[in-house]
C-alpha cells in the first residue's frame, strides 16, 4: 500500500488541496480564548494544587475525622504525594467515569473502615453515600450511616474547610484547610485498596470480557469483534496482579486491522495505559485467530484491564447498531431503551449494600422507549426482572430472548432520593411495569 | 507553575488554531470545536504532565483533544438511541454529484464533510500541518500500520472523487 499506486492523480495535487484547505481552515480560526491568555499569565499553581492536593487531603482529612468520629482507628504512613498525582490522573477522565470511579473508590474505602470497625457490624451495615461535585472534586460529602451506631456521621470538604458532623453525639468540628495543611497521617490508599482491589482481582483472575471492541475494516464496515483477556499461562496463575504480559485472543479476519489499547489501573485512583503489540499472525489453520502481547512492566499492579476503541467511538447510532446488533448489551437496549453502567459489578457490590449484591446500575433510558414509558430513570438500579434479581445485561438479554417471556414485566428498581443528607433511607424501592419492545 | 512551565504553556498557545483545526476534523461543529480545543489547554495546564521538548506539547494537545472526543463519543454511544447529531452531520448528495458541482476547492470541503473523522484528523495530520507516521499515531492513538492505511484509502477516497469531477468536467482525464 504505497503512495506510488496514485498514478492516474498527482498525490502532489491531492496533498495540496488538502493543504489549501487545511489553511483556510486555519486561517478561520477563532482567536485564542481570552481565559487561557490569563491562566498563561496569573502564574497560578492554585488550580493545579487544589485539584490534586484538595482531593488528596480532603480525602485524607476526611478519613481522619471520620475516623475520629466514629472508629478507633491506627494511623500510617501516608502517600500524601502519590494520591495528588493519582487524583490528577483524573483529568485525563470525562466526568461520568470520574463520578463513578469516585463514587467506587469512596464507597469502597467506607466499606473498608465498615468491616475494619468490628466484624460484628458488618451485616449491621446500612449505607454509605459519597456525593461530588463532579467539576470540583475537592469538594464532596461522605455520610455514613450504621444501624449499629444512633444518627449519622457526615463529613465533608468544600475546598478549603473541612467539616463533619456527628448527629448521634451532636457534634459539629470544621477545619480550615488553609494553604499549608498537612495532610493528616493516614494510608488511605491501603483503605481505599482494601475491598476494590480484592473485587477486580476476582474479575481480572478469570480473565472476563471486560470490553467490546469494533476493528477498522474497509469502508468502514465496523464489524464486531470480541477480545477475550487471558493471563498467560503460569503467569496469571500465581497472582493476577503480576503479569509480565497478557495475551488477548482475538477472533477476527486476517485482513482486519486491530489496533487495541490495555488501559491498566495501576491503584485505586491511578491509571496507565499500555500499547498492544501484535507479536504474531497465524495465518495457516486458523485464521481467525491471532494473537496480541501487552508489554507490561513486572512491577505494575494490574487492577483491571480494558481494550478500547481502535480510532474512535462509533460515529453514528447506525454504526453502533450494525456493530452490536448481536451483542447482550445492544439487544437490551433495542428492546428496553436501558443501557448499563460499564462498573456495574463494582457499583454493585459496593452502592447498594452487602446483603443484596444484585442489581445493574441504569445510566441511560432512550426517550419514548419501553423503559422511559415504564418511568424507569438514568440513576436507578434494576434490581429484579420478573421477580428474579437482576445480575448482569446478559441474564436480562436472555430473559427477553425468552419466548415463554410476558408481554409485560414487572421490574423493581432502587431509586436515590434526592437532596437529603439526613435521610435514613437514601435509596426507595420503586415497582414498575415495563413493556420490551417485540422481538425483530 | 514555574517559569519554565509556564512558558511553555504560553509556547503552547501559538497552536491553538492547529489544535482548534484538529477538533473540527473530528466534530465539525465549529463551537464544539473551540470548547474542545479550550478544555484540552485547560487540561493540559492542570496536569502535571512535562512540558519538554520530549513531548511536543502540539502532539499532547491533539491526544487530549482525541481523548476529549471518544469521551463524547462513547457518552453518544451509551445515550439514547436517535439519528445523528449534527456534528457528524454529512452531505446527502452523491459524491459523483458534488464533484459534478463545484470546483476542487469545494470538492475538497464537500469530500471531507463526509470522512469519517478519523480519515479528517488524519489527512490533516499528514497533509495540512506534515506530521510523522508516529506523531500522527500518537495523536490518534493507533498504531503506523493504520494510520498508513487510513491515509491511503483517505487519498484514494479523495482522488476517485475529484477524478471523477475531472472527468465530467473534461479537464485532464486522458
Amino acid at each position: 500500500m504505497k503512495d506510488d499506486e496514485f498514478s492516474d492523480l498527482d498525490l502532489g495535487a491531492i496533498r495540496w488541496s488538502l493543504r489549501e484547505h487545511f489553511d483556510s481552515e486555519r486561517r478561520a480560526a477563532p482567536p485564542v480564548p481570552r481565559r487561557l491568555h490569563s491562566i498563561a499569565a496569573a502564574n497560578s499553581p492554585r488550580r493545579t494544587r487544589r485539584f490534586g492536593v484538595g482531593l488528596a487531603t480532603g480525602c485524607l482529612a476526611a478519613a481522619s475525622l471520620i475516623v475520629a468520629l466514629s472508629l478507633r482507628q491506627r494511623a500510617d504512613a501516608s502517600p500524601a504525594a502519590a494520591l495528588g498525582r493519582a487524583a490528577a490522573n483524573y483529568l485525563s477522565l470525562d466526568d461520568a467515569t470520574l463520578r463513578i470511579e469516585i463514587e467506587s473508590v469512596a464507597l469502597a474505602f467506607m466499606t473498608a473502615l465498615s468491616e475494619s470497625e468490628n466484624a460484628d457490624t458488618r451485616s449491621n451495615f446500612e449505607t454509605m453515600v459519597f456525593f461530588v461535585d463532579v467539576a470540583r472534586p475537592d469538594r464532596f460529602v461522605i455520610r455514613r450511616e450504621n444501624e449499629s451506631k444512633p444518627g449519622i456521621a457526615l463529613a465533608g470538604c468544600d475546598g478549603s474547610k473541612l467539616w463533619s458532623f456527628d448527629a448521634g453525639a451532636g457534634r459539629a468540628q470544621v477545619l480550615d484547610l488553609g494553604d499549608d495543611v498537612d495532610p493528616p497521617e493516614f494510608d488511605l490508599t491501603r483503605w481505599l485498596s482494601f475491598e476494590f482491589v480484592s473485587q477486580i482481582e476476582k474479575e481480572a483472575g478469570r480473565g472476563r470480557l471486560v470490553e467490546v471492541a469494533r476493528s477498522d475494516q474497509e469502508n468502514g464496515a465496523g464489524g464486531l469483534r470480541r477480545f477475550r483477556v487471558e493471563p498467560r499461562e503460569g503467569v496469571g496463575s500465581t497472582s493476577p496482579f503480576h503479569w509480565s504480559g497478557a495475551t488477548l485472543t482475538v477472533d477476527a479476519p486476517t485482513d482486519t486491522i486491530v489496533d487495541a489499547r490495555i488501559t491498566l489501573q495501576v491503584g485505586p485512583l491511578r491509571f496507565a495505559e499500555a500499547r498492544v503489540e501484535i507479536v504474531a499472525r497465524n495465518s495457516g489453520f486458523d485464521p481467525r485467530h491471532f494473537s496480541v502481547e501487552a508489554n507490561v512492566p513486572e512491577s505494575t499492579r494490574i487492577v483491571e484491564l480494558a481494550i478500547h476503541e481502535p480510532t474512535f467511538a462509533a460515529e453514528s447510532s447506525q454504526d453502533v447498531d450494525e456493530a452490536v446488533a448481536d451483542e447482550p448489551f445492544a439487544i437490551v437496549l433495542a428492546r428496553t431503551g436501558m443501557r448499563f453502567s460499564e462498573l456495574e459489578s463494582v457499583l454493585r457490590r459496593n452502592l447498594i449494600s452487602t446483603s443484596t449484591a444484585y442489581g445493574l446500575k441504569v445510566v441511560s433510558v432512550a426517550p419514548e422507549s419501553p423503559a422511559a414509558r415504564a418511568g424507569i430513570l438514568p440513576g436507578d438500579i434494576l434490581m429484579k426482572w420478573n421477580a428474579q434479581p437482576v445480575r448482569s445485561t446478559r441474564e436480562l438479554s436472555d430473559w427477553l430472548d425468552d419466548r415463554a417471556a410476558p408481554a409485560s414485566v414487572p421490574v423493581e428498581v432502587a431509586r436515590r432520593k434526592r437532596v437529603s443528607l439526613l435521610s435514613r433511607k437514601p435509596w426507595i424501592d420503586v415497582s414498575l411495569t415495563l413493556t420490551p419492545e417485540p422481538r425483530r | 507553575m514555574d517559569d519554565s512551565r509556564r512558558r511553555a504553556f504560553e509556547r503552547a498557545l501559538s497552536h491553538w488554531s492547529e489544535v482548534f483545526v484538529f477538533a473540527r476534523q473530528l466534530v465539525r461543529d465549529p463551537g464544539l470545536s473551540e470548547d474542545l480545543a479550550q478544555e484540552a489547554y485547560l487540561r493540559l495546564h492542570a496536569s502535571d504532565a512535562p512540558l519538554d521538548d520530549d513531548r511536543p506539547v502540539r502532539t499532547l494537545l491533539f491526544t487530549i483533544v482525541r481523548n476529549l472526543v471518544r469521551s463524547r463519543a462513547r457518552k453518544r454511544f451509551e445515550g439514547p438511541l436517535g439519528g445523528d447529531e449534527d456534528e457528524f452531520a454529512s452531505d446527502a448528495r452523491s459524491p459523483e454529484e458534488i464533484a459534478h458541482a463545484r470546483e476542487d476547492g469545494a470538492v475538497v470541503r464537500d469530500v471531507l464533510a463526509q470522512m469519517r473523522p478519523s480519515w479528517r484528523a488524519a489527512l490533516y495530520l499528514a497533509d495540512g500541518l506534515d506530521c510523522s507516521y508516529a506523531e500522527i499515531a500518537t495523536c490518534l492513538g493507533a498504531s503506523e500500520d493504520t494510520v498508513r492505511t487510513t491515509l491511503y484509502r483517505a487519498r484514494a477516497h479523495l482522488r476517485s472523487v475529484l477524478a471523477r469531477g475531472t472527468s465530467r468536467h473534461g479537464r485532464g482525464d486522458t
